[in-house]
């Protein structure tokens, strides 16, 4: 399939979520993206879970999604011939992707500046927890360090509690989605320009942008913004129900009464309640009424139910529901792919529909699947590739695999 | 045949990797002026279209309660005599944008809109599922006067299907699209809501890059894109393993505090001063020897050497830990912490994060001077360009503030035609509410 990014080469050194993220999401649209991985695999390989919860380097659910699409090399960049083969595919490259401490792909000679003037056209994507510059530039960071610095963590949570982190990577997937934009953006002018440029972007940046309004209370008007838990709003927040949890949402206050229709309680309507609006003088006392309805219903009867009234509200869906949720289902959100060893599994594709139609699910490539194509490609014969492996710039063994399409959108 | 992008005036400043595209901005709140956000920061044109009858509700209300709640959000202290120019959340959102007040119900307003949605390159809407449409803005409509044009619908679950027209506000899209249920403290009952509304920063990074996909399609076989993006999928999107995971292990995840999957330990740790934190997490041996060398335990280095006996006995560390913290200073006890290869951070609240060094070496607050709020500075972006530097350059719009710059300099109208605009109520600068006001007081 012909897609908007085919034609593009991308070069993706990155490791762990955020920079391969990015490189996913080009592969999905097109870009023939080859990931550069150390011999022993990009370590998000060893991140579970597995099937059957045995670790296996091509079965990690992070690595068969942030890798769907990419063509596998691996190349031992320690070794003289390593290097040389990587300068060679930069050669072919537009976009370069890598995720290293700022300084370590220098030290290499592969550095943005050592490589600008042999490669005027290439694109740099650097993507790290704390961008190229400034103090914190060597500093170490996982997922709650960068949360944490954000702002992010600090407001979520009770408030006599210690702060919160949120579930799962959102800081990584969110500067891999943004390290997407810039790269877009770059390639964008690029096509006028004819001329690369280094992009560096910040984990830590991605999540302090993402603070809605506390940072202004603090710039506008000098307020410290505390956590507030579930929220102190009466009929507002996390509520049980028979099969879990729901998200009422009592706005817009003008859809009061139909929660007392929902929820078969006439006494919610009375005007005392609506008053009350978002304020939490009642939330025992509403709650109390809310509660009896709720707990004997289930989370999406709840969410069917409500939205047909106008309400906003949730559910909190657990990856069973999702595939339950007939709206997921209508738009073909999930694509079925098929990988060699770790089977047949649904995957979330892109959030879109594109009229076009632009997005292709493929599967992850195995760990070197595609080091003798690639390279041969670049005109090394048989001889030269069997020189190569045994001076050990592939490092492990190679695979043979065809790629198979998984469904487009 | 349509002229898209570069025919418009650059305004000083206005530079970046995207000059010559021009975005028409019909959205409001958080996830559609965050998608052209950052395309306004990359340099892009973006006119954002509003109404005097109904404000964008991140503006606030034209005439505040008296004891409003939100008064933190205005400038200073003080919602003035214009509050809705003064409110912190839309001018955070809306900056680097031109702002153009006018009725598009009116027939003069809907040619005008029509003008300009013939030189732009993109349409954002984000109404509720066919709102727009229904206005009579659809795609289809538009297209007429601009074929390779891209239009961005961000409904809640997209257009088309059973929830078409569902409402949703980001706190439902983030328990909707799977944040929630592995968000909150270990050992609770009850998962917690993060601090933000999530579902609409997301559905806002999705769509600027959605929207660059389809201007390289463009590029590539000249035709336009209608993308009919959706929040929740937005939002799976980055919950993506988990999906995964529970079809490899059978059983949904759940939450686990500041514990990680992957590393031991992890978590938050009391330090000196009032709720005064730090969180770090160690994701290797090598971390795990930092952290011992760091707190002058390293006992703990030979009781729990691997990672396995660390899940085991986190209780323990965290303890040694919280101890060692509790008797420094968070940004000490980072940088010591950080000197040993250990990825530690502290809680900045919302003061210390504006006021985090790394942030300001590199100017990730800039500064703008906005017509009323006055001068501030305002978050920046995630990523910087080493040649085509994008800038924040001009404050939000107050309402209207642009309306005639962009109707002589880029419609090219003359000053008689858009002062007949002007009154035949076409354009407005001042809120419904306050013509209102006026007219009742006899003041008008």
């Amino acid at each position: 399939m012909e897609g908007p990014l085919t034609g593009t080469r991308v070069i993706d050194l990155s490791q762990y979520i955020a920079g391969p993220y990015c490189g996913r999401i080009m592969a999905g649209f097109g870009a023939d993206v080859i990931k550069v991985e150390p011999p022993d695999g990009d370590p998000i390989r060893r991140w579970g879970p597995f099937p059957e919860a045995a670790p296996n380097p091509e079965t990690g659910a992070f690595h068969l999604y942030l890798n769907q699409g990419k063509r596998s090399v691996t190349l031992d960049i320690e070794t003289e011939d390593g290097r040389a083969l990587l300068r060679e595919l930069l050669g072919t490259a537009d976009v370069l992707i890598e995720s290293f401490r700022p300084g370590m792909l220098a030290s290499l000679g592969f550095g943005y500046e050592q490589l600008k003037e042999e490669f005027p056209g290439l694109l740099y994507v650097s993507v790290t927890p704390f961008g190229q510059t400034g103090p914190y530039a060597q500093y170490h960071a996982w997922e709650i360090t960068t949360y944490a610095l954000s702002g992010l963590m600090y407001i979520t949570g009770e408030p006599d509690r210690e702060p919160l982190k949120n579930g799962g990577y959102l800081g990584q997937y969110g500067a891999g989605q943004n390290a997407y934009i810039a790269t877009l953006a770059g390639l964008w002018e690029r096509a006028v320009s004819g001329l690369g440029q280094h992009v560096d972007v910040s984990v830590f940046e991605h999540a302090t942008s993402l603070l809605e309004m506390t940072d202004m209370a603090y710039i506008y008007a000098g307020q410290i913004y505390p956590r507030s838990g579930n929220g102190a709003r009466a009929a507002w927040g996390i509520y049980p129900c028979a099969d879990g949890f729901v998200g009422v949402v009592s706005g817009p206050l003008r859809r009061w009464a139909n929660i007392a229709t929902l929820m078969e309680e006439p006494i919610l309507a009375n005007s005392r309640y609506q008053q009350a609006g978002s304020q939490s003088e009642l939330r025992d006392e509403i709650d109390a009424l809310m509660l009896p309805w709720l707990i004997t219903h289930e989370k999406e009867e709840i969410y069917q139910k409500a939205q047909a009234l106008g309400l906003p509200f949730g559910y909190v869906a657990t990856p069973a529901d999702l595939f339950k949720n007939e709206q997921l289902q209508y738009r073909g959100f999930f694509h079925e792919v098929d990988h060699p060893v770790a089977g047949k599994l649904r995957y979330p594709s892109i959030a879109a529909h594109f009229s076009d139609g632009l997005w292709e699910s493929r599967r992850a490539p195995l760990l070197g699947e595609h080091t003798n194509e690639v390279v041969a490609s670049l005109g090394h014969d048989a001889a030269s590739r069997a020189q190569l492996s045994a001076a050990g710039a592939f490092g492990g063994a190679t695979h043979g695999v065809s790629a198979t399409s998984g469904g487009t959108r | 045949m349509t002229v898209s992008g570069g025919s418009v005036p650059l305004r000083p400043g206005q530079r970046g990797p995207l000059t010559d595209l021009v975005v028409l901005d019909c959205s409001m709140v958080w996830a559609g002026p965050y998608a052209t956000k950052l395309l306004g920061d990359l340099g892009a044109t973006i006119i954002k279209v509003e109404a005097n009858r109904q404000l964008d509700s991140v503006r606030g209300p034209a005439i505040p309660p008296s004891s409003s709640s939100a008064i933190g959000l205005y400038a200073n202290n003080d919602p003035g005599k214009d509050p809705w120019n003064r409110n912190g959340y839309f001018n955070k959102y809306n900056r680097n944008k031109l702002g153009v007040c006018m009725n598009i119900l009116m027939p003069e307003g809907r040619a005008v809109f029509m003008e300009l949605a013939a030189i732009a390159d993109v349409v954002v809407e984000n109404f509720g599922g066919g709102v727009f449409e229904r206005m009579g803005f659809g795609y289809d409509v538009i297209r007429g006067v601009n074929e390779d044009l891209i239009f961005v619908s961000m409904p809640p679950s997209g257009n088309g299907g059973p929830e078409a027209k569902y409402v949703g506000y980001g706190v439902a899209i983030e328990q909707l699209g799977g944040i929630v249920a592995r968000t909150g403290y270990r050992g609770d009952d009850t998962p917690m809501k993060t601090g933000i509304n999530y579902g609409d920063p997301i559905a806002g990074i999705h769509t600027a890059g959605y929207i660059m996909t389809a201007l390289m399609h463009r590029r590539k076989t000249g035709r336009g894109q209608y993308i009919d993006l959706s929040q929740r999928e937005a939002t799976i999107n980055w919950t993506a393993e988990s999906v995964l995971g529970y079809q490899m292990a059978g059983q949904d995840p759940t939450w686990i505090g500041n514990r990680d999957d992957y590393m031991a330990p992890s978590g938050v740790y009391r330090c000196t001063g009032e709720d005064s934190w730090i969180a770090l997490a160690v994701g290797s041996d090598a971390e795990w020897r930092g952290l011992c060398t760091a707190i002058a335990r390293e006992n703990l280095l030979t009781d729990y050497p691997t990672y396995e006996r660390r899940a085991q006995h986190h209780d323990a560390i965290d303890a040694a830990i919280g101890a060692w913290t509790a008797q420094r200073a968070a940004a000490d006890a980072m940088a010591i912490f950080q000197q040993h290869g250990v990825a530690a951070g502290i809680c900045s609240d919302n003061r210390q994060v504006v006021h985090d060094p790394h942030l300001e070496a590199r100017g990730f607050w800039p500064e703008v001077r906005h017509s009323t709020a006055g001068s501030h500075i305002l978050a920046g972006e995630a990523w910087q360009y080493s040649r085509t530097q994008a800038a924040i350059y001009a404050a939000a719009p107050a309402l209207g503030e642009h309306t005639d710059y962009v109707l002589r300099e880029i419609l090219g109208k003359s000053d008689e035609e858009i002062a007949k605009l002007h009154e035949a109520g076409v354009l407005e600068n001042t809120p419904e509410a306050i013509l209102q006001q006026r007219a009742q007081s006899g003041t008008a």
